[in-house]
């Protein structure tokens, strides 16, 4: 991968310019389905691009000093680091990628969070230090288990290269990781019933309470990819090994869009589950999981 | 330039965001707003997101009679919603104080206090009688788009921390 | 596992919204915007005395009286429409429209009280519907 090629994939496909549709894309279909499994119509097509543009043509208060500073930033920085994220992603299989790409790719995915805990802290408004401090207990929580079931899934196929990944058979270990990635999402993503840092209504915003105008528009934007990120990465490994590159690019896109519907059907069923419950479920259960995969995955190498 | 602002208006019409606020209301017309967005009546599909804080709503949904302790969080909350911003009564309470009117703790009506932009009459109002005044904000937000300012609560809304 | 079953029959059901510019017709017994009618009208006065928010105000000296309606104060509770021994007010059965200027759908009518020996008949009364 040659630098020419890594900006095209940064900036062009899979990277900003791609993304920033699909993301509004996968937000409406999130909207879409959550609404036609309550019965209702929901939100026209592409109703978060007309958010976004809204957003964008709206006044913000003046902010002043390295507080105002750093509240402009944040939201830059989100985006940059979630479109980065989703360039990595092989949409279209032997694109290019390098050994290592999956703990960039993951690294990338976990900057957002990391962004919305100063982003509320640096907004000085008691609901968004709430919010962040909920956020900041609760990445410490599901990142063991989602780290885990990666480190897992690598080490089963001995690489850390998306590529290889993507290639190689899936294996019932596998599967298990996906699974334990699957549980992760939920918290990650801000849904129901991990939804405690943003936790609508209850601490008004959370770490969004004071953003306005373009930078929560940005907010928007970089939560959308992060959608397309996270369930990107579930998608590459699940999918099959395809030999057609069009093929398995359409693939990756169905996949994604079932994450999508499988979350949301998650979100839709259950109710916010409060922030000490859903530290216990991951220290509890699903850290129980993840364990069990990696010292199976890790027994087995002894064993070859 | 144009296509941008064609855009933007259009897009101010189609996604108006809420901001709800009681200011003393008996909560007949709270319940009427939340109904609206029961899947019956189902605001999302003209756009409406019902915002937690003011400082991500276009528009502010007033019910009840405008109390005394309710003026200065009203105004605070004006000030902390952005620019192009519109204002909703629902119900007759905003309008008149209604058949609180005399009431000793009222400083009603509301619009001794800021600027309403629409009325929407009934006691409670329909969910879809609201669903309609919100869509008519939406387009009065949409054309107010060239406009810079906008007239401040009545004196000038102290822009202070929420907390 | 209940919820997904409810999920899936909602989602199977299709959606159950009124698609918006339409809107549900409303109730037989609904009430609206308050009618008058000052040809019926007797001038008694009940309505103003009855109505429970002073949505309704009626002014009357020797000669003429003014019946005054501001649907922004009005609470739509009927008791004007009951009281009204004559039947002079009734209330339309479809929710009243949205405004955007205080008083702007307001009402008033004055009408002129029969002079008391000469005539009998009360005149017709100039029923202008200008605004207040
Ligand atoms: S208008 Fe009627 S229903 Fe609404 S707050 Fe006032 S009294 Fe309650």
């Amino acid at each position: 991968m040659n630098a020419t090629t890594a900006l095209l994939r940064m900036l062009v496909f899979p990277g900003i310019l791609f993304a920033a549709p699909a993301a509004w894309f996968f937000l409406w279909i999130e909207r879409k389905a959550m609404a036609a499994l309550q019965q209702r119509i929901g939100p026209p097509f592409m109703q978060p691009f007309f958010d976004f543009v809204k957003l964008m043509g709206k006044q913000v208060p003046p902010r002043e000093g390295l507080g105002g500073f750093l509240m402009k930033l944040w939201p830059v920085l989100a985006v940059a680091a979630s479109a980065g994220a989703v360039g990595l992603l092989p949409v279209i299989p032997r694109s290019g990628g390098f050994p290592g790409d999956l703990v960039l790719l993951l690294s990338l995915l976990e900057l957002p969070s990391m962004f919305i805990i100063a982003a509320g802290f640096s907004s000085r408004s008691l609901w968004g230090e709430l919010g962040s401090s909920r956020e900041a207990i609760l990445s410490v929580s599901y990142n063991v288990v989602f780290l885990m079931a990666i480190i897992g899934i690598a080490a089963s196929q001995h690489t850390f290269s998306l590529q290889a990944l993507a290639q190689s058979q899936g294996s019932p270990l596998r599967w298990l990781g996906v699974l334990a990635i699957l549980i992760c999402l939920p918290a990650k993503l801000h849904m129901n019933p991990f939804s405690v840092t943003n936790a609508e209504q209850e601490i008004y915003a959370g770490p969004m309470t004071e953003y306005t105008g373009h930078e929560l528009a940005l907010w928007e934007l970089a939560h959308g990819m992060e959608w397309v990120a996270a369930t990107g990465l579930v998608a590459t490994l699940i999918a099959p090994p395809l030999a057609n590159p069009w093929m398995a690019g359409a693939l990756f896109v169905v996949l994604s869009v079932a994450v999508v519907l499988v979350l949301t059907i998650v979100a839709a069923a259950t109710a916010r589950l409060t922030i000490d419950d859903s530290v216990r479920f991951f220290w509890r259960c699903a850290l129980a999981f993840a364990v069990l995969g990696v010292s199976s995955v890790l027994l087995m190498r002894i064993k070859l | 330039m144009n296509l941008w602002k064609k855009l933007l208006c259009y897009s101010r019409r189609k996604s108006p965001w809420l901001f709800h606020m009681n200011s003393g209301s008996c909560n007949g017309c709270d319940i009427e707003l939340i109904a609206g967005l029961t899947p019956r009546y189902d605001a999302e599909q003209l756009g409406v997101k019902h915002e937690a804080s003011p400082r991500h709503a276009d528009i502010i949904c007033i019910s009840g009679p405008v109390t005394h302790t309710a003026v200065n969080a009203m105004k605070t909350v004006y000030g902390q919603v952005c620019h192009p911003k519109a204002v909703v009564a629902i119900g007759s309470c905003p309008a008149s104080t209604n058949v609180f009117i005399d009431s000793r703790v009222l400083d009603g009506p509301l619009d001794r206090h800021i600027p309403v932009d629409v009325y929407v009459p009934g006691c409670p109002p329909r969910p879809d009688a609201i669903l309609a005044g919100i869509a008519k904000a939406a387009e009065i937000l949409a054309a107010r788009a060239g406009q810079e300012a906008q007239p401040a609560a009545a004196p000038v809304a102290a822009e202070e921390e929420k907390a | 596992m209940n919820i997904l079953r409810l999920l899936l029959n909602n989602f199977l059901g299709g959606s159950i919204t009124t698609r918006f510019p339409n809107r549900p017709p409303a109730d037989k017994g609904f009430r609206g915007l308050v009618r008058y009618d000052p040809q019926i009208c007797t001038g008694c006065g009940v309505c103003a005395y009855r109505c429970s928010s002073r949505g309704i105000s009626f002014r009357s000296s020797r000669t003429a009286y003014t019946w005054a309606y501001d649907p922004g104060q009005c609470t739509y509770c009927g008791r004007c429409v009951d009281g009204c021994e004559a039947h002079a007010i009734t209330q339309e059965a479809a929710p009243p429209p949205l405004y955007y200027k205080r008083d702007e759908l307001n009402l008033a009518h004055t009408t002129q009280r029969p002079l008391p020996p000469p005539k009998k008949k009360p005149e017709a009364a100039p029923a202008t519907g200008e605004a207040k």
